[in-house]
């Protein structure tokens, strides 16, 4: 965690993090929780960097507009985090996603560099596009475009929605044609539309559980996979950086900043740029774990409270266990304590 | 005169004993709560609440998620006696308590108390930690006794 703080702070001292949105409206109770962790209330004008994160209240509500182009409304009751990737052709890309909550997103720019919208379970790409996207406290995400289209993946087929078309995604169960449906264009009570969605989730609770449990191993299995690549970069990052003092030493100042600029530059934007997209993944478990894993397991604790030992609430308890012990294991080493908000 | 005089000296100390006691300490002010718990909506309760909210081994975070949670204890019939069995000052989480709920326990203010309390769900812990409205915060409910 040591490591994690120091690579943090290292490269946002090192004036590498790119201005991704800025905050242009703001209704009630909004907070940006920072990619370093650092927690503040929203204002007018504030800019946001890849990794931060903006948390609406119940009377919250913010509008940014993202650097690529478009424009943002986050919903209230909304975790709303920004992502960067990089695009097929290596230019980079904004990555948004809500946690839990609602926001909708409309494209402004004349030509494209559309970001990747959707939420830490689903994810989709946009063309010219005005679209809202809710995700519920199952995980359940839910597209509905106005104009344009959008084109929703997961890791067996995609499916591509038209305007006043809608989709709704549940974990696990991957996007289909037969799911879509015509939608109308009045804006849907995320409450009411959510609470439908926990009194399913209570009504069958394992089979849920086991399909965002898929959705939380397909993130760990890809945290599994590139921190190798991203500890490899970090390390390189920095011994190009040690190596400063020693060229200076050597062969005088001027070769160190010639080294500086052609050498510990570009290993630091490789390095950042390798890491923000890991962290987003990273954010991605964790907010899955804060906000759907355990308002699901608090919902079946609340269910029991009166009668703990019934065996459905063993059984569901021994199964997120199992999942939350891999987590533990496999994201909480890339967290710090302010990762996770605190206020009262 | 000198009986006058030790007791205004006694009326002061005693009122600024009072002063520094945090409400956390003082059950008629944890009975006051218990009271509010009972009786008042959760969409109102949540001012004498915050998140993050400790419930069992789950830390919500949203105050919609405490919202819903309380209601469906509400719903349930759960209703805390006006009791104090105990008042103890905070203690840390186990050693195996997972990250999130380490966090929590980590971060809870000096003034943070687990008072035990009897429902009819049996015994269960309040975790009260700053004040709002002159009275403790509610910022946790584990069954049992922690």
């Amino acid at each position: 965690m040591k490591l994690l703080f120091l690579v943090l702070f290292a490269l946002a001292a090192a004036g590498l993090q790119a201005q991704d949105a800025t905050i242009v409206y703001l209704a009630g109770d909004v907070d940006v929780r920072t990619e370093g962790g650092a927690s503040f209330a929203a204002d007018f004008g504030d800019e946001l960097d890849s990794g931060d994160r903006v948390i609406t209240r119940r009377t919250g509500e913010a509008e940014l507009e993202l650097t690529t182009g478009g424009t943002v409304n986050v919903g209230r009751d909304t975790v709303f985090i920004i992502g960067s990737t990089t695009g097929p052709t290596g230019e980079p890309t904004s990555r948004v996603a809500a946690a839990v909550g609602s926001f909708s997103f409309r494209f402004s720019a004349a030509v494209g560099n559309e970001p990747r919208i959707g939420s830490t379970t689903s994810v989709a790409g946009v063309r010219g596009t005005e679209v809202r996207v809710y995700v519920g406290s199952d995980g359940t995400t839910r597209y509905e475009v106005l104009e344009g289209l959008v084109e929703i993946e997961d890791a067996a087929r995609s499916v591509t929605l038209g305007p006043e078309q809608a989709i709704e995604i549940t974990p696990g169960a991957g996007v289909g044609p037969a799911n879509v449906f015509a939608f109308l264009e009045q804006p849907i009570d995320y409450g009411v539309w959510n609470a439908g969605l926990v009194d399913g989730f209570l009504a069958d609770p394992l089979p849920s559980l086991r399909g965002i449990a898929a959705e939380m191993q397909d993130l760990l299995d890809e945290i599994r996979r590139r921190a190798p690549e991203v500890e490899a970069l970090l390390a390189l990052s920095a011994e190009e950086s040690g190596r400063l003092d020693e060229i200076e030493k050597a062969d005088g100042l001027e070769a160190r900043q010639e080294y500086f600029r052609d050498t510990v530059m570009p290993a630091r934007r490789a390095a950042r740029a390798a890491f923000v997209d890991f962290r987003f993944v990273v954010l991605s478990a964790l907010s899955l774990d804060q906000h759907i894993f355990s308002r699901l397991a608090a919902e079946m604790e609340a269910w029991a409270f009166f009668d703990p030992d019934t065996g459905l609430i063993d059984e569901f308890r021994s199964e997120l266990a199992a999942i939350r012990s891999q987590y533990e294991a496999v994201v909480v080493p890339w967290l710090v304590p302010s990762d996770l908000p605190w206020r009262f | 005169m000198r009986l006058r005089l030790a007791a205004v000296a006694a009326v002061a100390i005693l009122l600024g004993a009072c002063a520094t006691i945090p409400v956390t300490e003082r059950d008629a002010r944890v009975i006051e709560v218990i009271d509010r718990f009972n009786t008042v909506e959760p969409s109102d309760f949540i001012t004498q609440s915050g998140v993050p909210f400790l419930f069992n081994d789950q830390v919500l975070y949203a105050e919609s998620d405490l919202v819903a949670i309380l209601d469906r204890l509400r719903e349930g019939g759960l209703v805390i006696a006006p009791r104090v069995i105990a008042n103890d000052p905070a203690r840390p989480a186990s050693a195996d308590a997972r990250f999130d709920v380490q966090v929590f326990h980590d971060r809870l203010p000096p003034d943070a108390r687990f008072v035990t309390v009897p429902s009819n769900a049996g015994d269960v812990t309040l975790i009260l930690a700053g004040e709002a409205n002159r009275l403790p915060m509610l910022v946790g409910l584990v069954r049992g006794r922690l």
